[in-house]
């Protein structure tokens, strides 16, 4: 089993069976501490199963599985998620609070006292460039979907997590709010914080991504570098890199 | 703690600005239980009866008793407004028959009368009722007459009271120990039943909060989010407990108060000493308690919303047909087998607790309320156990 040491998420040989059916038979993961991981594949393929898993959400069935260098289902989880940011495919906002609440409660999750939980309003306030008053009287209900985005990011980010997960972040959204979330992403990159973006657009990751993994059918077929994997696959783009790798999306 | 108090925070917001359903659960029932007893009894008031009451005999004794009829029925059926008409049909009509006062004034004579009425209206069984009342005491003066003229006859002396009514009937009530119990003890049974009736409103709201409270957050996706915080499955549940316990209760003493305020209304007698009031109260905490608690596990063990909603549905029932039953049926005269499947099912012993804190029997209500706190424990348990990550997000 090839060692997880020293990366900021790891997979090896993982297997997980849901509904009666295998649904990750044999995925990989070699995530680097600082780098813009983006893990592409088709509608489908396992993706969000694979990120569940690497959450502790799901128990692999096989495999091996680290997340910052621990187990994820394993003792002190509270711990680990504190060091961790997620944003779930399609997730949303609770719509019943405003802004500013939605930021509070999960302010108050990741701090220890009351004025630490304000102190990351305000940053995660300032990370989405959303404005106060709206964050502090409108319902998240009423926000369009690019700010209802920008918020989840914000109440994903505002712990200075040292790795973000963002599922399908981009999927559905306006040229604008898309272009807002990249450079979001770009900039906190810049950084020295570790991402890690699912999605099913190449052309996002190739905008994005310092390195790559693929998966089809329940198995990682490439990982690497972005620059690997046009020279992998004699290709000029992600895209065309994506559909010689899984062979033309037959699974 | 701390986090599983940032959680309650969160679904107390979330749940008490769901302005519909706060409407539909907390306010309707004070509004709408009052209301329907009002209208209800507005409804019955504003019916207009006609009583028609032909006398075909035309006898002195026949005008008495079609006079005192007359009088009695306008006197004794309350509410509904009811005029008689003597000489003519009505929507009820008394017909007294040709050779009715001949009959009465024999010795041994005996008549009839015929009620002609549609059967099914509460108000026409009211006045047929009343003809029967009256009759019962017109007789009862016919028969004084002619037992005192076979007396004179016979030249004896006869207590004609004790002649007709040797036997007296003497009511003692007593609790299902056998300790004595106040004459006060019949109105505040009937009102312990009600109570045990308004259980099955109790329990509605925890159904409608805590399913809620779990697919309801895995349905407007928030739940994945939540469950990748630091905040442990037990935290998480601990807080949705807690909020969906404090709104099902504020929805429980509102629907309590308009069960209650249907019945006073619809002219039932309550009656409520301290002890039963507290062990309803009780009742009604644990009861909620323990539906939260079931609704938490069957919710997250059902993995859809439908099957959580028809799980939900299930329990509702079993509640419904113990709290009916409790108008009508007594526990403790149930055969054995009955007894064992009826006290297998959690919901009988807030019923029980409560029959037993109107007799005044506190180890009764102890012990009863003491087995639905146990049963309470066993559904966070359950709860704990159903409240898995892999199981939450995997719902379809």
């Amino acid at each position: 089993m090839e060692d997880c040491g020293g990366l900021a998420a790891c997979m090896r040989g993982v297997w997980k069976r849901l509904g009666g059916r295998d649904v990750l038979k044999g995925v990989t993961l070699s995530v680097e501490k600082g780098s813009v991981h983006v893990v592409a594949g088709l509608n489908g393929s396992g993706k969000t199963t694979s990120m569940r898993v690497l959450l502790g959400l799901y128990k692999p069935d096989r495999g091996v599985v680290r997340l910052l260098g621990r187990d994820p289902r394993g003792p002190g989880r509270g711990e680990l998620m504190r060091r961790v940011g997620y944003v779930p495919e399609d997730a949303q906002p609770y719509e019943r609070l405003t802004g500013l609440e939605n930021l509070l409660f999960y302010a108050r999750l990741y701090a220890e006292s009351e004025e630490e939980a304000w102190r990351l309003v305000e940053e995660a306030a300032k990370i989405t460039g959303l404005d106060w008053s709206v964050l502090e009287r409108q319902r998240a209900g009423s926000y369009s979907k690019g700010m209802k985005r920008r918020l989840l990011l914000a109440a994903a980010l505002m712990h200075s997590p040292d790795l973000l997960v963002a599922d399908e972040p981009l999927s559905g959204l306006d040229a604008i709010s898309a272009f807002n979330i990249k450079r979001l992403i770009t900039r906190l990159a810049g950084r020295g914080s570790t991402f890690i973006i699912t999605t099913h657009d190449l052309r996002v990751a190739e905008e994005l991504a310092d390195r790559v993994t693929f998966i089809h059918a329940g198995k990682t077929v490439f990982e690497g570098a972005v620059r690997d994997a046009l020279d992998s696959f004699s290709a000029d783009t992600l895209e065309e890199a994506f559909v010689r790798a899984v062979g033309g999306g037959k699974g | 703690m701390g986090r599983a108090r940032t959680v309650f925070w969160k679904e107390v917001k979330d749940l008490s600005r769901d302005y519909r359903t706060i409407a539909y659960v907390v306010l309707l029932p004070l509004v709408a239980l009052p209301g329907m007893a009002l209208l209800s009894g507005g409804l019955y008031t504003a019916q207009m009866v006609t009583v028609g009451i032909i006398d075909e005999d035309g006898s002195q004794l026949s005008k008495a008793f079609v006079e005192g009829l007359a009088g009695y029925i306008v006197r004794s059926v309350q509410g509904a407004t009811v005029e008689v008409v003597v000489g003519g049909r009505g929507d009820f009509t008394v017909i007294v028959p040709r050779g009715f006062g001949e009959s009465l004034t024999k010795i041994d004579g005996r008549t009839y009368l015929t009620l002609s009425y549609s059967p099914g209206p509460p108000v026409f069984s009211a006045i047929e009722s009343a003809v029967r009342s009256y009759t019962l005491a017109f007789e009862r003066a016919v028969v004084e007459g002619r037992v005192s003229s076979l007396a004179d006859a016979a030249g004896l002396e006869v207590n004609v009271d004790s002649l007709l009514d040797p036997i007296e009937v003497r009511v003692s009530y007593v609790t299902p120990g056998g300790a004595p119990a106040g004459r006060e003890a019949g109105v505040i049974a009937f009102s312990a039943r009600i109570i045990a009736f308004s259980l099955f409103f109790v329990v509605n709201p925890a159904v409608v909060f805590m399913s809620d409270a779990v697919v309801g957050e895995k349905e407007r996706r928030s739940l994945e989010r939540l469950l990748t915080a630091p905040a442990s499955p037990r935290d998480v549940l601990a807080g949705k407990l807690a909020a969906s316990l404090l709104l099902s209760l504020a929805a429980a003493v509102a629907d309590s108060i308009g069960i209650v305020a249907f019945f006073i209304l619809s002219g039932a007698s309550f009656e409520v000493g301290l002890g039963l009031a507290a062990t309803w109260a009780a009742s009604t905490i644990v009861l909620v308690a323990f539906t939260s608690g079931l609704v938490a596990a069957l919710s997250a063990w059902s993995g859809s919303l439908r099957s959580a909603q028809s799980t939900s549905f299930a329990v509702l029932m079993v509640a419904l047909a113990i709290y009916f039953s409790s108008l009508i049926v007594d526990f403790e005269s149930l055969p054995g087998w009955a007894k064992a499947v009826l006290l297998a099912i959690p919901y009988t012993h807030a019923s029980i607790a409560i029959f037993n804190a109107s007799f005044g029997e506190a180890a009764g209500v102890i012990i009863h309320l003491g087995i639905l706190a146990a049963f309470t424990i066993l559904s966070f348990i359950a709860a704990l156990r159903m409240f898995e990550p892999e199981r939450l997000v995997s719902f379809k």
